[in-house]
């Protein structure tokens, strides 16, 4: 089918549905070559299918660890898929388009639109431009930060560590190359005490995190706040919020052993990873039931819009909150930074939660069904999966097919938007013509 | 079970609505405002909010299926002349409009109405008939 013809056929959600799939398959078929593996052996489907999902979704469940497992060929695919699958498959089509000279048509523009969760169509292309240059620097800039400490390690292996590490952070996926170095499966756990390290991926995570619009405020308008959007000023505030709190209270509650200035590090660090980065410094399975649920929360809620991180969304549960708080002072609108939000974001949000909840709760049930495991690792995986942030406490390798392929939806729903998702499969929108008499009915 | 389809929810509708249900027959009221309909949604059968003038609207209503449709619109004749003429190119079974005048009444007729109600003159008519015997 030609692409215009392809493309009137398909809404934009659609479309974006198509292009993450498409992407999928294809990473599935490069991933099951014989070189892709180091022992020459190809990987099954369950397997290729799973690490490939896990990459463009950004996530970071593996079921083969990365580095003992995969080829360098192979490796170099799982960063080109998480690549792709960070800034989104239509922005970096949008952008080889347009570097081909050609100018991109209005269906076109939609389609970025829609992709970036952007406010308008105007200035499109140079925003995607802006995108993509600035990840680079960011990433370029992470590795080269990275690279002393893991040269210093690693000797010549690690500049490609560097690069593959800075990459995975930026673009929240929590995929590494430790596996060969510390113990398979064991992520950053050895440097949990490197402060360098901690700190240039802690803030690649943060960076692509709070969203392409954040960036593009902070860097026209730099140091006058009161000009950023309401909507980068929500962000910035609950990103910080989601970041102090939950460091404060696993520096209370877990890792009590370590000497002062590792706890630290790792409060701070295992509280900006669940959201939705998927690295761990610490050995998670020894975290406490408080742990857990802080994190199964934490992996929940995710970063910004329009970003490289999944989850439901820091803005959907500032919205959520200011809701509340106006029910609550029996206010007719809703409030944020004094710009009042529409009715139709607050259903759209409590939409979100509800399907996030449903299905997190819904397929964790499922798996633990199936596998006979406790429901504590099964939550733990399933909101791993959904918020696409890729810890585990670590099943992910011995589940079954079938839990992987709920593992997978759960990975594919979180990182293309519940909602997109959602429009895709629901995509006959046409206009009321009724509407329905109102009839009260008590909540609460 | 005889069913109604009222189109415009006014005095006369709701209370031709009311009198119906009283009978025990099923409402369908329609109404463009949202006020009058759901004034009127915990009486009748059932209720909706939408322009009876918009054709994909009234197939969505399935009007073919009403054993008699009323058309009490006030205050615009134009969405009555419309509707009543809709109704009809729609295969409605019967229908009966309100009118407001003499002209009126005969213009409905024209756009197909099987039946033409002025309540002004039915009204008139009675008042004149009860008190001329008087003395």
């Amino acid at each position: 089918m030609d692409w215009t013809r392809f493309k009137r056929k398909y809404s934009t959600f659609q479309i974006i549905i198509i292009g993450f799939a498409a992407i999928i398959l294809i990473g599935t078929g490069l991933l099951m070559l014989p070189f892709s593996s180091r022992s020459g052996e190809v990987a099954s489907l369950d397997c290729a299918l799973f690490t490939a999902t896990s990459a463009v979704c950004v996530t970071g469940l593996i079921v083969r660890d990365t580095a003992s497992y995969w080829s360098g060929f192979g490796q170099a695919v799982i960063l080109i898929l998480i690549q792709i699958g960070g800034l989104g498959v239509i922005t970096i089509a949008a952008f080889i388009e347009t570097l081909a000279g050609k100018k991109l048509s209005v269906r076109e523009r939609g389609l970025v639109v829609d992709s970036i969760s952007a406010f308008q169509s105007g200035g499109m292309v140079r925003m995607t431009r802006f995108i993509i240059r600035l990840s680079l620097i960011v990433e370029a800039s992470g590795a080269v930060l990275l690279m002393p400490v893991f040269c210093r390690d690693y000797g010549s292996e690690g500049v490609w560590m560097a690069v593959f590490h800075s990459i995975s952070a930026f673009c929240n996926a929590g995929f590494d190359l430790m596996g060969t170095h510390s113990g398979a499966f064991s992520s950053l756990t050895a440097y949990k005490g490197s402060f360098p390290v901690v700190l240039v991926v802690c803030l690649l995570i943060i960076l692509g995190g709070i969203g392409f619009w954040t960036w593009h405020d902070i860097i026209t308008c730099r140091r006058h706040v009161r000009r950023y959007k309401m909507q980068s000023k929500v962000i910035l505030v609950t990103t910080l919020f989601f970041i102090a709190v939950p460091a404060v209270l696993f520096f209370l509650f877990e890792f009590v052993d370590g000497p002062l200035p590792e706890r630290i590090s790792l409060s701070v660090f295992q509280s900006v990873t669940p959201r939705t980065a998927g690295f761990n410094t610490a050995d998670l399975s020894k975290i406490s039931g408080r742990g857990v649920g802080l994190m199964i929360a934490l992996m929940m809620i995710g970063g910004a819009p329009g970003s490289t991180a999944g989850g439901m969304k820091i803005t959907t549960v500032a919205v959520l909150f200011a809701s509340a708080v106006s029910v609550f002072q029996r206010k007719k609108d809703t409030q944020l930074f004094h710009r009042r939000v529409e009715d139709s974001v607050i259903r759209r949000a409590s939409a979100l939660l509800l399907i996030y909840l449903v299905l997190v709760f819904v397929s964790a049930c499922a798996i633990s069904f199936m596998e006979g495991i406790s429901m504590r690792e099964c939550l733990f995986e399933t909101a791993s999966a959904a918020g696409t942030a890729g810890i585990t406490l670590g099943i992910t390798p011995s589940l079954g097919f079938f839990s992987h392929l709920i593992l997978i939806a759960l990975m594919f729903f979180g990182r293309t938007g519940g909602l997109t998702l959602m429009y895709a499969a629901i995509s006959d929108r046409k206009a009321e013509v009724f509407r329905r008499p109102v009839e009260t009915i008590n909540v609460g | 079970m005889k069913s109604f389809l009222l189109i415009g929810v006014n005095h006369l509708g709701s209370m031709i609505a009311k009198k119906l249900v009283d009978l025990g027959y099923e409402v369908m009221a329609v109404d463009t405002d949202e006020t009058r309909i759901n004034a009127i949604q915990s009486v009748v059968t059932d209720a909706l909010i939408g322009d009876s003038t918009n054709e994909e609207f009234l197939k969505k209503l399935g009007v073919d299926e009403y054993d008699v449709c009323f058309v009490t619109i006030v205050n615009d004749f134009q969405d009555s002349l419309m509707t009543t003429f809709l109704l009809k190119e729609m295969g409605a079974v019967k229908v009966i409009a309100r009118a407001g005048s003499e002209i009126q009444e005969r213009l409905l007729y024209r756009s197909g109405a099987d039946e033409v109600i002025n309540p002004e003159k039915l009204a008139a008519g009675w008042i004149a008939e009860r008190y001329s015997g008087e003395d």
